[in-house]
C-alpha cells in the first residue's frame, strides 16, 4: 500500500501519467505516502471526492495534516478492501424515514478488518474517518465502539477507553438528582 | 429529570472523552438509547452533555426491549433485569417511582419536544407527557413567534407496549388528537385485568385525529369484556376515509363483522389486515367480496368459509 517515491523520479514522466491515473496519492501527518483507487476514495469520502472534483489533488501527495501514516494507511487498506469486496445491498443507502435504522451492520470482513485494531489505531480511525467525511467506514468504526460499550457501566467504559471521571461536585450533585432513578431496586 | 439550562458547557476534554460530536452521535445510536441513559451517556462531562443537549438523539425515541414484542398471557414485570444500574456513588433509594418509567420520560424531556417517534414501555402519564412535551415548551416565550403550523407535534410513529397497564380510553383520546401527523401506532397490551377499553371506539378517535395513519396495530393478551353492547358500536360507528390506512391488525369484541366491513368500505387502499383474533367465526359471500382487492387477509383459526345469506349473524 505504501509507496515509497523517491524524488529521483522523473517529474515529467509523472505529469503524463497522473493525469489518466487511476488512483490518488495522500500523504500523512508525518509525511509517508500511500496510494489509494481513486474511484474508491471518490465513493467512500466526501472529502477526497470533493478534492478530486476541485482538481486539489496534489500529485506529489495531497497533504493530510490531521492524520498519521498509521491511521492513513487503515484508511487507504479499507478503501482498497472495499473496492476489491462485492458491493452488498447493506451499502446501498435508502431513503430516511422514521423506520429505517440509520446505520446498517457491517459486513464480515469489515467487522474483521476493525477488530484487529488496538484502541488507539481505534481512535486515530475513526477520527480520520470523520475527518474524510468516510461514513460507511465511521458506521463501522463506531459499531465497534459501541460493541465495546455493551453491558457496560459508566466505570467500566472509562477503564476500557482510559477516560477520567471528569465531573465537578456539582455535576456529581445534579447527576445524583437527576438519575436518582438509575439507583432504585424496584 | 427535566432539561437544565443551567451550568455551563464542560472544559475541553482529550482523548476519547473529546471526540467529535458526529462520531459521538454514531456511536450512541450504534449502542441504542437504554445504554445511552444508563451507560456511555454517564461517562464523562462531555459525553453526558452531549446525550442531554442534543434532542437529535432522542427523536426516535426506542426503548423496547426484546420481551415487548411477545404477547404473553401472565403480565410478568421483570423487563427491568437487563439494565445496567450505573453505581457511581451510593444514593439511598426513596421514593418507588419505577425505573422504566423514568428513563422513559428522561428519554421524552431529552428529545426536547422534537420526538418522531416512540417506541416501548407506556402508561397514562408517559403518555400525556409525551403529547405535552409539544405543547409545554409553548410556554417559553421564543416559540410565540413560530407559526401555529409549526406547533403541532411532529410524531409519526407511536409503539406502545404495556405490561400491567390498560391504556385508558380517556387519556387515549386526549393524546391522539395531539398527533396529527402521526402514521404509525402499535399498541401491545397485557392487562392483568380484562380490558375494559373497546378498541373499535379508540380506531374511531385515532382516524379522526390523525388523517395520515397507515399502520394500526391493537394486540391484547386479554380480550376485552364481552358486556359491550354490540349494537350500539356496530351502529355507531364511523370513521373518515382513510387513504393512506395500508394495514391493520385488530383484536378485541368490539371489532364485530359490521364494524370490520365499515372499515374496509373507508380505508380504499387497505393492503393487510388481520383479523385473527377477532371472534368472528363465518366468512361470508359478503365479507370475502368487500375483502377482495386486500392482498393480504389474514382470518382467525376458528373462521371457515360461508356461503350464507346476509342475514346471518356473526357469532361474536
Amino acid at each position: 500500500m505504501e509507496v515509497d517515491k523517491g524524488k529521483g523520479e522523473a517529474e515529467e514522466t509523472r505529469k503524463v501519467a497522473e493525469a489518466d491515473r487511476d488512483t490518488v496519492t495522500l500523504k500523512s501527518s508525518d509525511g509517508k505516502l500511500f496510494e489509494v483507487s481513486k474511484e474508491a476514495a471518490a465513493r467512500l469520502s466526501t472529502v477526497l471526492a470533493g478534492m478530486i472534483a476541485g482538481g486539489s489533488i496534489d500529485d506529489n501527495g495531497t497533504d493530510l495534516k490531521q492524520i498519521g501514516s498509521e491511521a492513513l494507511e487503515n484508511v487507504v487498506d479499507y478503501c482498497n478492501k472495499h473496492a476489491n469486496s462485492i458491493p452488498s445491498a447493506a451499502l446501498i443507502s435508502s431513503s430516511i424515514s422514521f423506520n429505517t435504522a440509520p446505520f446498517k451492520e457491517p459486513e464480515e470482513w469489515e467487522r474483521k478488518f476493525v477488530d484487529r485494531l488496538s484502541h488507539d489505531a481505534l481512535f486515530d480511525l475513526v477520527e480520520a474517518a470523520n475527518f474524510l467525511g468516510m461514513e460507511r467506514l465511521l458506521d463501522v468504526t463506531c459499531h465497534k465502539i459501541s460493541e465495546m460499550m455493551k453491558g457496560k457501566s459508566p466505570d467500566q467504559i472509562r477503564e476500557v477507553f482510559n477516560i477520567k471521571n471528569d465531573y465537578t461536585k456539582e455535576e456529581l450533585e445534579e447527576i445524583r438528582q437527576e438519575l436518582a432513578w438509575a439507583f432504585y431496586d424496584d | 429529570m427535566s432539561i437544565r439550562s443551567s451550568s455551563a458547557p464542560p472544559p475541553p476534554a482529550s482523548g476519547w472523552a473529546a471526540l467529535p460530536r458526529d462520531v459521538l452521535w454514531s456511536i450512541f445510536t450504534a449502542l441504542g438509547q437504554r445504554e445511552v441513559l444508563s451507560g456511555a451517556g454517564l461517562v464523562c462531562a462531555a459525553w453526558r452533555d452531549f446525550a442531554r443537549r442534543e434532542p437529535v438523539i432522542w427523536r426516535r425515541i426506542d426503548l423496547t426491549t426484546p420481551e415487548d414484542d411477545v404477547v404473553e398471557e401472565d403480565g410478568s414485570d421483570d423487563d427491568e433485569t437487563n439494565i445496567i444500574i450505573c453505581k457511581m456513588e451510593e444514593v439511598p433509594s426513596s421514593k418507588g417511582s419505577s425505573r422504566w418509567k423514568a428513563m422513559t420520560l428522561t428519554a421524552i424531556d431529552r428529545s426536547a419536544g422534537q420526538c418522531e417517534a416512540f417506541w416501548g414501555r407506556a402508561d397514562d402519564e408517559v403518555l400525556l407527557h409525551l403529547a405535552d412535551r409539544f405543547f409545554s415548551l409553548l410556554n417559553e416565550s421564543f416559540l410565540f413567534y413560530i407559526d401555529n403550523s409549526r406547533r403541532a407535534s411532529s410524531m409519526k410513529s407511536l409503539r406502545v407496549t404495556s405490561y400491567s397497564y390498560d391504556v385508558s380510553s380517556k387519556v387515549f383520546a386526549q393524546v391522539i388528537k395531539k398527533f396529527p401527523l402521526l402514521e404509525e401506532l402499535e399498541l401491545v397490551l397485557k392487562p392483568q385485568q380484562p380490558s375494559t377499553n373497546s378498541w373499535a371506539e379508540l380506531f374511531q378517535s385515532t382516524c379522526e385525529a390523525c388523517i395520515h395513519l397507515h399502520h394500526f396495530k391493537v394486540r391484547c393478551a386479554r380480550s376485552e369484556r364481552h358486556h359491550l353492547d354490540e349494537e350500539r358500536s356496530s351502529t355507531t360507528f364511523s370513521i373518515p376515509i382513510m387513504h393512506g390506512l395500508r394495514s391493520l391488525e385488530l383484536c378485541g369484541g368490539s371489532f364485530t363483522k359490521n364494524v370490520v366491513m365499515k372499515i374496509v368500505d373507508k380505508c380504499p387502499s387497505l393492503e393487510s389486515l388481520n383479523i385473527t383474533n377477532l371472534p368472528i367465526n363465518r366468512w361470508d359471500d359478503q365479507m370475502r367480496y368487500k375483502c377482495y382487492k386486500i392482498k393480504d387477509v389474514r382470518l382467525p383459526s376458528k373462521c371457515y368459509a360461508y356461503d350464507s345469506d346476509d342475514d346471518m349473524d356473526d357469532m361474536s
